[in-house]
């Protein structure tokens, strides 16, 4: 009896040890939730990888999100709910999915990395996982213009003219050009609508976009890119100086004029009082 | 002293003796003075916290820090802009109207009359006096943004920022200039005074409030919170088609919006202070002459009151009549 009792003491001791091992280890955890952690990188998108933060704690804890040095041109950026993060806050037994951005740039060397990521808790617990990345060479897509800057008068029309070259190893079909114009802008056509390009192949985009009158004098920036369901290239932007007609100005100088001169005679006629 | 000079003088000096001026001068002060305090020192608020990340970052040992945020110290003067709208156009007004009743009704007028003061002459003395008067407000106004902005928020300011600060100023002042001429513009053209004034008013809230007011209400995008294009389910494409058939529309509700010399001010006075995107790349001189428009639709107004004055003042045989 005294034996059993001995037994179930020590057992309950070990218990109580490891339950708190337990808490302490495992206060908490983060995973890449998928059924492999490497993902695919399409030159000129951004790829993201899923990270599951779980508060094991019985108290809330804010957690600081690193992640280690990216190779040239690649940039990188946590994200929860369409903003950008570097810390969070999980209540007690909750969890978050926190998105892991990486942006990949159109030209690069890298075909496969592996990121290491580490979560500090506000006491200083660390954890510490790795996320691989592999480069997709088969869809890739640029576009470029030789355009810096336009001029135009609100109520004008521009013309401009966009390259695009498929720069991955298989043919891009069906691509058509996004274009972002200013609010109220029109874009009047866009040749041609859609595009195949077979691998290096390049061609060109023209499109007519129209000002409006009632358009303010500014710099506006008209954003493009080029897309179809595979891939999506660089988005470049395109900024138009709007000024005012100078007939405008011809037509309150004039009146003015017309007044000032109607303002001489009349004095001229009745003289000075 | 030339007879011009003697009238500016006075001016001057009958303004610093109203009452109504000095109070509505005080409640403008005032308003510019908290608001830029608050304006500068919200920006001290994101510049310490952006510096606060850095440390941070760097005591982790990061190399990449993220970009500084758009500090924009001349955003402090955002509540500037309605407040002219306000009370430096109310105080212009005033101003503008006093300057020739006060003269009417104490008896002043015909007796400056009689002596070798012609009315062109007396009137241009009317109008430069207050313009200085508007100018010294303005001035000391700028002095007090600028100081505050440098001393509170801290926040490295440029030489470009400081010219673009002092030609707001200026659009300002041209601003209140076109209240004031207005104001004495229809105290010479109206016999009452009184009437004359609350005629003068009643024109600041056409074009300082409704007219601006039509221009938004008739932009189809507001007609619903958060935009009737989006709250349609409409794209981007699909907008440009709608707005594409109401480029006459479009036209006319921009003319009745380019009527109000309140809407060039923002326009030109929100360019200036970056308060409006897309002219952080522009020199102060560049934005001027990209918004050359609302430059020129603040000062064309102006001149032709003026002129409109000089022509019915001269010919006004019961002007010291009210």
């Amino acid at each position: 009896m005294k034996t059993n009792t001995t037994i179930f003491s020590v057992l309950f001791l070990l218990t109580l040890v490891f339950s708190f091992m337990q808490k302490d280890i495992q206060v908490f955890a983060s995973e890449v939730p998928s059924i492999t952690s490497n993902y695919e990188m399409v030159p000129g998108e951004s790829t993201n990888a899923r990270i599951s933060l779980e508060n094991m704690d019985t108290v809330p804890h804010t957690y600081t999100l690193n992640f280690g040095q990216l190779p040239e041109g690649f940039n990188g950026y946590f994200s929860l709910d369409g903003k950008v993060i570097n810390s969070i806050t999980i209540s007690a037994s909750q969890k978050n999915l926190i998105n892991f951005f990486i942006d990949v740039p159109l030209n690069t060397s890298a075909t496969n990395m592996s990121i290491p990521l580490e979560i500090i808790r506000d006491d200083g617990v660390k954890e510490s996982l790795s996320v691989s990345f592999t480069l997709n060479p088969n869809y890739a897509l640029s576009i470029s213009s030789s355009i810096q800057s336009i001029k135009a008068i609100n109520g004008d029309s521009i013309m401009l003219e966009i390259g695009v070259t498929n720069t991955g190893n298989k043919d891009l079909t069906d691509l058509s050009l996004q274009v972002d114009p200013p609010y109220k802008w029109i874009v009047e056509n866009v040749d041609p609508t859609n595009l195949t390009l077979k691998p290096g192949e390049n061609s060109l985009y023209k499109l007519k976009v129209t000002i409006p009158t009632s358009g303010q004098a500014g710099q506006y920036p008209i954003n493009i890119s080029c897309t179809n369901s595979d891939v999506t290239s660089n988005s470049i932007s395109i900024p138009v100086n709007v000024s005012t007609s100078v007939n405008y100005f011809w037509w309150i100088t004039g009146i003015i004029g017309v007044l000032l001169i109607f303002t001489i005679l009349y004095f001229k006629k009745h003289g000075r009082r | 002293m030339s007879p011009m000079l003697v009238v500016i003088k006075k001016e001057i000096t009958d303004a610093l003796k109203n009452k109504l001026f000095l109070i509505i001068l005080g409640m403008l002060l005032l308003l510019t003075i908290v608001s830029v305090v608050l304006g500068s020192y919200q920006v001290k608020v994101s510049l310490d916290s952006y510096n606060q990340s850095i440390s941070f970052l760097k005591s982790l040992g990061k190399t990449n820090f993220p970009a500084a945020p758009n500090l924009n110290p001349l955003s402090s003067s955002k509540s500037f802009v309605n407040y002219i709208g306000l009370l430096g156009a109310l105080l212009a007004m005033v101003l503008g109207n006093a300057s020739v009743v006060k003269e009417k009704r104490s008896g002043t007028l015909k007796l400056i009359l009689s002596r070798q003061i012609f009315r062109d002459t007396f009137l241009n003395g009317k109008v430069i006096g207050n313009m200085i008067l508007l100018f010294a407000i303005t001035f000391v106004t700028s002095i007090i943004t600028l100081v505050s902005v440098v001393v509170i928020s801290s926040a490295p300011i440029s030489s470009g920022d400081i010219v673009r600060m002092f030609l707001f100023f200026l659009m300002s002042f041209l601003y209140m200039t076109f209240f004031l001429v207005l104001g004495i513009f229809l105290a010479v053209l109206i016999p009452n005074g009184n009437k004359a004034l609350l005629i003068t008013v009643i024109i600041w809230l056409v074009i300082s409030f409704i007219l601006p007011q039509i221009g938004d209400t008739m932009d189809m995008d507001n007609q619903l919170p958060g935009g009737f294009f989006s709250s349609m389910g409409m794209n981007k494409a699909d907008t440009q088609k709608v707005l594409d058939h109401f480029k006459f529309y479009e036209t006319t509700r921009d003319g009745i919006e380019q009527m109000s010399p309140t809407k060039h001010y923002e326009r030109v006075g929100f360019a200036l202070l970056n308060i409006k995107p897309g002219f952080e790349q522009n020199t102060a001189l560049e934005v001027l002459s990209i918004k050359w428009i609302d430059v020129l639709g603040l000062l064309a107004p102006s001149i032709i009151l003026w002129l409109l004055a000089y022509m019915v003042f001269l010919k006004r045989e019961n002007i010291y009549q009210e």
